[in-house]
């Protein structure tokens, strides 16, 4: 496919001896939502992390928009355009800065001049209101970090976003809302979402089409229809969609 | 058959500098030999009412209860050595995160052997060989190589097995598991709870099972209790999940996505505030 907005051909990463992506290729065309699924170790935040420039590249290559990304240098005009959201809301933003510190950092570093009304439309649009403008991040749940990790993605308005795990650390209805909100502000910006994610649950709800991964390769590739009908081919995958189903007790051979 | 555990009208509650935060306010419920299920979002009270029964609730905070009682002991009467002995020999808890709840310092093989030793009179040959045999019974595959490994050497999986290992070669009646599978793979999830199922029937111990999972927690209990800021809202059998009549409850069902439901957006909480009357 030539016409993908974000693509990955034969990348492999390295640690050290460890390779923690082996030979992984994806395709993620415009305006979809790109699904990564696996276990712990499998390669899944890595793959984000090395299109995001933050994992050593040893071979292989990226392309964001037909421009070719070079082991993990990337420019401004680079990150104005893919922004990042992380696991964890309790490490994700600073302690001691204020939501408005926070907002305002990604605009000062990329000049951005009307920061004032950017701010204030950030936070509406994760539907926090200005009230939470100049909070500490300990004043705030779980679930209201992660909407202001959001909307500081947002406010450079981006037409990628990285999603790895969004919702993992969140009680099961904060998650709900703020999958809510991620759907709702990609309808309305048409971006293109990769999302890192082990609940298949949570990819198959979110994703049009998804990759699995295991120990760094990826095994299958399908569509969340395909998945929903059961037609897998791979037996991990039908592990993992087993494994989310939830615990029966005829099911446990032990 | 007398109840192992009482719990009537268990309140636990926090002095701080804003006032007084009530963490548990209220909460009754009787355990037999069964599998009951605590289920709420975070703040919920649910982790405190587990905590109190262990006797691990922070010195500052006050815990009080019309009764709290483990075959037949007042837990809140009983002198600090009572308790001590009932932690672990009689009483045990099986934490969120081997990560954080091992002795990093301590191979995994010395912490079990530390439990057992603890609370029984027993030779250093015996102790190891009552490990090895509990780490068989984890489905530890190789347990003689394990013992002598330390917690970061590990998967979290294993991590957890050697947790519960450690929590249950005392012989414990009652076991506390709180959020026992949350910090690990969806696919490793369920063979420690399919191994903890086993152990627990196996040898008939009651069970709290402690998650904000609604579903998991409801494929694996009998009982399943729904708490919403410190309260019991809803108490009913497992089996009996779909007919949930709170609002809440039914609400903690609807909120996931499920494969193959296609709800575009997810139904969300609409908390009331006369839920936490």
């Amino acid at each position: 496919m030539t016409t993908a907005t974000v693509s990955a051909e034969n990348l492999v990463v390295t640690y050290d001896e460890f390779k923690a992506l082996d030979d992984v290729s994806i395709d993620v065309a415009p305006g979809e939502s790109f699904g990564l699924v696996g276990e712990s170790g499998s390669g899944k935040s890595t793959l984000l992390r090395a299109i995001a420039g933050l994992a050593p590249v040893t071979s292989g290559k990226i392309r964001v928009h037909d421009r070719v990304l070079v082991g993990n240098r990337r420019d401004k005009a680079f990150y104005r355009d893919v922004q990042m959201v992380f696991q964890d809301p309790y490490g994700s933003l600073h302690p001691r800065q204020t939501i408005d510190r926070q907002l305002l950092e990604p605009l000062a570093i990329h000049g951005v001049a009307d920061g004032e009304r950017r701010i204030l439309k950030a936070l509406d649009e994760v539907g926090l209101g200005s009230g939470f403008r100049f909070r500490y991040p300990h004043q705030l749940s779980g679930g209201q970090r992660q909407r202001i990790a959001i909307a500081r993605a947002l406010i450079l308005e981006p037409s990628i976003l990285l999603l790895d795990e969004p919702t993992s650390a969140l009680d099961a209805s904060v998650q709900a809302e703020v999958l809510n909100l991620l759907e709702q502000v990609r309808r309305d910006r048409k971006l293109t979402f990769i999302m890192v994610s082990h609940d298949l649950g949570v990819v198959t709800h979110m994703c049009d089409r998804l990759a699995v991964m295991q120990n760094g390769r990826v095994v299958e590739r399908l569509s969340s229809a395909d998945l929903v009908a059961g037609r897998i081919g791979e037996e991990y995958t039908r592990n993992l969609m087993v494994a989310s189903k939830g615990f029966q007790r005829k099911g446990v051979a032990a | 058959m007398s109840p192992l555990l009482t719990v009537d009208d268990l309140k636990v509650s926090f002095p701080t500098r804003t006032g007084v935060v009530e963490a548990v306010r209220g909460v009754s419920f009787t355990l037999g030999r069964e599998r009951l299920g605590i289920v709420g979002e975070s703040g919920s009270g649910k982790s405190q009412t587990g905590r109190a029964i262990m006797g691990l609730t922070p010195a500052h905070a006050r815990v009080t209860a019309k009764t709290l009682s483990f075959e037949g002991i007042d837990l809140l009467s009983a002198a600090p050595k009572v308790r001590r002995d009932l932690r672990g020999k009689r009483i045990a808890m099986i934490l969120q995160d081997p990560k954080y709840s091992l002795n990093p310092v301590m191979s995994i093989g010395r912490q079990i052997v530390e439990t057992l030793t603890r609370h029984e009179k027993v030779g250093r040959a015996e102790a190891r060989e009552r490990a090895l045999d509990m780490l068989e019974a984890v489905q530890i595959r190789d347990p003689g190589r394990v013992f002598d490994l330390y917690p970061h050497e590990v998967s979290g999986g294993m991590g957890q097995r050697a947790m519960i290992a450690m929590m249950l070669v005392a012989g414990p009646e009652l076991l506390i598991a709180d959020e026992p599978t949350s910090a690990l793979d969806v696919t490793v999830q369920l063979e420690v709870l399919g191994i903890l199922d086993k152990l627990v029937s196996d040898r008939g111990m009651g069970l709290i099972f402690v998650s904000h999972d609604l579903r998991l927690v409801s494929s694996f209990c009998d009982r399943v209790i729904v708490m919403y800021a410190g309260k019991i809202v809803e108490e009913l059998a497992a089996s009996d999940l779909a007919n949930a009549k709170h609002p809440y409850t039914q609400g903690l069902l609807n909120c996931m996505p499920a494969i193959g439901s296609d709800r575009h957006p997810l139904p969300v909480l609409d908390r009331k505030p006369e839920w936490a009357l």
